[in-house]
């Protein structure tokens, strides 16, 4: 598995999992990740690979195991605590505020990691500071032009994009990517893997079906198959793995569906 | 002693007429996740019915066969012309809202705000002897009837196909549709039947609930109420919810009449800490 | 600065259609400001929250008797700002307990259960005839003497306080919706997990929402014992609940002055056809019934419906076969 020992991860899971009325969606999973590792989690459906992001990002109780995030342990803080602490996700069926502005909701994004509830007076989009960054942030990505557009009428492409902007927003140290390719055309999927390459040196977890875009993205894999981890390496270890290729039965796609 | 025994009895029997009441409302609410607020209306034209077929001299337990029925058959035509048409949360409510204000007036019209008693057939108020106490034979009736509905429900509902599809309607309406099985239909005759109980239970239940204007409003509490405790979409969270809230309730009027409504309000304050959704509920 | 300017301009305007109005109407108009403050207290769950309130009328009720004992037994002196503060912070103790119970609910299970608390205070209300009146009401209501306003047409200075002071809650509220909590909370009704994602406290959220919201309610029933020098038990009931959720529903929930808009809609309506029959409940049932069937985004978008459809009768009626 991973060569360096006991080097410090900076995240960890120690024997987590999820039962769901009998059946464990995730069971006794051991995750290492290391500070600015791009690690992608793949396997067939059902693997309970969204399930796991569900339990990192605190959407999920675990019904067992323990988290760690840089050393301190997460396991039962709630999921906007967890976001404070610097994790954030995109989700795998796009969760953006339809009725917000493109601007607005990177404003909340960049807002939420300090959020005071009792921020009754000045106007949202009177937080210089705040909307300074979120309009950077979205000329950098291409968003600039639809900044005042209501995200309802973005395109499913700017949508998943966005997505991952508004996660770049919170400034995190871990980013859960939920299959940020999902339903996207060649050329978006393309401007997506674009998107992931440029981002800054933050530790990176990916769940993928679109091996193409792994193998160019991440440094490392684990492979899941009914909740458990299968196996973890580098992409070339995996590729070549017979343990992988039986759980997938011919499953891996080597481009989009 | 024989206080507790005649409490006992009574809260009991109270409890078994809000069960009637109340386990329509359930079902429909757990079915569809629809909110009839016009419920309590059911059980006012039981009663007022009951009580107009006992003054023409008509045989007690016919008199409350026509309150249920009549019940039973405005629910249908309402189901029917109106409330298919209430799509969100907030429109049933309002719309239902709308329907109690019609219906309160059209019984203010025909029958006038007085409010009435119903005589009992002499044969009910014959006093049983229980433990150390005499009860009126017709709690004991309640008593009976009330866990003859419950007894036959659960039957139903856990021994045929047909109680099958109101529990998996119960527990994952889209599969059931999925299945291409026509649970608004099953839901229509869940609703009717439901009416047909609180109907009845307006009728029996006329000495104890009344016959008065403000019958829909009291009732629909008390059916909230019970949901609340016993939790949604489910008898038997009906059956128990509405046993805890007739005893509670009861007996907090004999010792403490002038807090009465608060003795509603603890029950229900006591599930929401410990257990939001309900002793019995599915979520 | 604009804002005060504006909000000036508006305190003007308010005050001189008031005292232009003969008093009937006038009288008329300070019934609407009050629900407009209930409605909008209503729509700052609904409308951005996201949660339907059923027992508003027991914030507004509560606020309501509460003045009212104090004002009719003289308790504070007859000092109705004291009076007014009192109220206030009672239901805002009150709402600060009850939603740490009912905020662990939603959807059709907070309606019912904020229903069942103001039914419960309703009927408690009716039993406690001592201390409220019982079905009679509590009579007797002092109303505040406000000698700067009584200076205008009418005399009744208290009236135009009502106006002025609605005004301000509106301007007030106006500041809320733009700020990050009147985001937040929109963001909330939009998704709750996307907002835990980002780092906001959905339940602390929904909480202050809910403890504000009945504060605000609270005061308007303080506002309303005053005018009518009055109350009665159904202020706390369904009767008032319901009607209050009608109003932002029908004016145009999320909006500034959706909720202004169906209060007007809905009193006038209601004053009319109280006007017309003993027997008024019955169309405004029917009332409530045609609102929710033809208009479930408010008035202004299905006014707005019709007009872009003008265009589209006319076309059917003179080629009917474009059906």
């Amino acid at each position: 598995m991973t060569g360096e020992g006991e080097a410090i991860s900076f995240l960890e899971t120690t024997k987590l999992g999820k039962n769901f009325g009998g059946l464990w969606a995730v069971r006794d999973l051991d995750l290492r990740v290391a500070q600015g590792e791009r690690r992608a989690i793949i396997g067939p459906n059902g693997a309970g690979k969204t399930t796991l992001f569900h339990l990192l990002s605190g959407h999920l109780a675990p019904s067992s195991g323990e988290i760690r995030l840089g050393g301190r342990a997460i396991t039962h803080l709630p999921a906007h605590q967890r976001a404070r602490a610097g994790l954030a996700r995109s989700f795998q069926i796009t969760n953006l505020l339809p009725e917000m502005t493109v601007l607005e909701m990177c404003v909340m994004a960049i807002y939420g990691r300090r959020a005071n509830p009792l921020a009754l007076v000045r106007p949202l989009l009177g937080y210089q500071a705040e909307r300074v960054r979120a309009e950077q942030l979205l000329d950098t990505w291409g968003l600039w032009e639809r900044r005042h557009m209501p995200i309802q009428a973005l395109s499913y492409g700017d949508q998943r994009l966005l997505e991952i902007v508004v996660a770049l927003a919170q400034e995190p140290q871990l980013m859960l990517l939920d299959e940020p390719t999902a339903g996207l055309s060649q050329v978006e999927s393309r401007q997506v893997v674009e998107t992931i390459k440029r981002l800054p040196h933050v530790t990176l977890l990916l769940i993928e079906h679109d091996m193409q875009v792994v193998f160019e993205v991440v440094d490392s894999i684990t492979v899941m198959h009914q909740g458990q981890e299968v196996a973890t390496g580098a992409p070339e270890a995996i590729r070549a793995s017979e343990a992988v290729q039986q759980v997938y039965m011919g499953e891996l796609t080597e481009g989009t569906e | 002693m024989d206080f507790w025994v005649v409490q006992l009895v009574n809260g009991v029997s109270y409890g078994m007429l809000l069960f009637l009441v109340a386990v329509g409302l359930s079902l429909v609410l757990g079915l569809m996740g629809y909110l009839n607020l016009a419920h309590g209306v059911f059980v006012a034209l039981g009663g007022y019915i009951g009580l107009t077929l006992v003054k023409a001299r008509v045989d007690f337990w016919l008199a409350v066969l026509g309150g249920a029925l009549v019940a039973m058959l405005v629910a249908a035509v309402l189901q029917q012309v109106l409330l298919g048409r209430f799509h969100s949360e907030l429109t049933q409510v309002l719309g239902t809202f709308g329907l109690i204000l019609i219906m309160m007036d059209v019984v203010l019209i025909v029958w006038g705000g007085v409010p009435e008693t119903l005589r009992l057939p002499p044969v009910l108020n014959t006093l049983v002897p229980v433990l150390e106490a005499r009860v009126p034979l017709y709690r004991l009736v309640l008593i009976l009837l009330g866990t003859l509905v419950f007894l036959g429900m659960w039957w139903f509902q856990e021994k045929t196909p047909y109680g099958a599809v109101v529990r998996a309607g119960l527990d994952d309406r889209q599969m059931v549709e999925a299945l291409g099985i026509n649970i608004g239909l099953v839901a229509a005759l869940v609703f009717v039947f439901g009416a047909f109980l609180a109907g009845a239970a307006g009728a029996i239940g006329a000495p104890i609930i009344g016959v008065h204007p403000v019958v829909p409003f009291d009732m629909l509490l008390l059916a909230l109420v019970v949901i609340v405790v016993g939790g949604l979409g489910s008898i038997r969270g009906a059956f128990v919810g509405a046993l805890i809230v007739g005893l509670t309730d009861n007996l907090g009027r004999a010792l403490f009449p002038h807090l009465a409504y608060f003795t509603l309000f603890a029950p229900m304050a006591l599930l929401l800490v410990f257990r939001p959704s309900g002793l019995f509920g599915r979520r | 600065m604009r804002t005060l300017l504006l909000t000036l301009a508006a305190l003007a305007l308010a005050l001189a259609l008031a005292s232009a109005l003969p008093a009937f109407y006038r009288t008329l108009l300070v019934l609407i400001a009050i629900w407009a403050l209930l409605a909008l207290s209503v729509d700052l769950l609904l409308g951005h929250t996201g949660l339907a309130s059923l027992g508003h009328g027991a914030f507004f009720g509560l606020g309501g008797y509460v003045a009212g004992i104090l004002s009719v037994r003289q308790l504070l002196g007859g000092a109705w700002v004291l009076e007014t503060l009192t109220a206030v912070c009672v239901v805002v103790l009150f709402a600060a307990l009850l939603g740490l119970l009912v905020l662990r609910t939603r959807g059709a299970y907070f309606m019912m259960v904020t229903l069942a608390v103001a039914q419960i205070l309703w009927g408690a209300a009716q039993v406690s005839r001592p201390l409220t009146g019982g079905d009679d009401g509590l009579r007797g209501v002092l109303r505040p003497d406000v000698p700067l306003l009584s200076a205008l047409p009418g005399g009744n200075g208290y009236y135009y306080l009502v106006v002025v002071l609605a005004v301000l809650v509106f301007v007030a509220f106006r500041f809320v919706i733009r700020s990050p909590f009147g985001y937040a909370l929109n963001g909330i009704r939009q998704s709750e997990t996307r907002m835990a994602a980002l780092g906001y406290n959905v339940f602390l959220y929904k909480y202050l929402a809910f403890v504000l919201s009945a504060a605000l309610a609270g005061f308007a029933g303080v506002l309303f014992v005053y005018y009518n020098q009055y109350i009665h038990p159904n202020a706390l009931g369904i009767l008032t609940s319901a009607q209050a959720l009608l109003m932002p529903f029908v004016g145009g929930p999320g909006t500034l002055l959706g909720p202004a808009l169906g209060a007007f809609v809905v009193i006038l309506v209601q004053d009319t056809l109280a006007g017309l029959t003993e027997r008024w409940q019955l169309p405004m049932g029917l009332f409530y019934i045609v609102v929710v069937l033809l208009m479930p985004r408010g008035i202004l978008w299905f006014a707005a419906s019709l007009l872009r459809s003008g265009r589209w009768r006319v076309l059917r009626l003179a080629k009917p076969r474009l059906a």
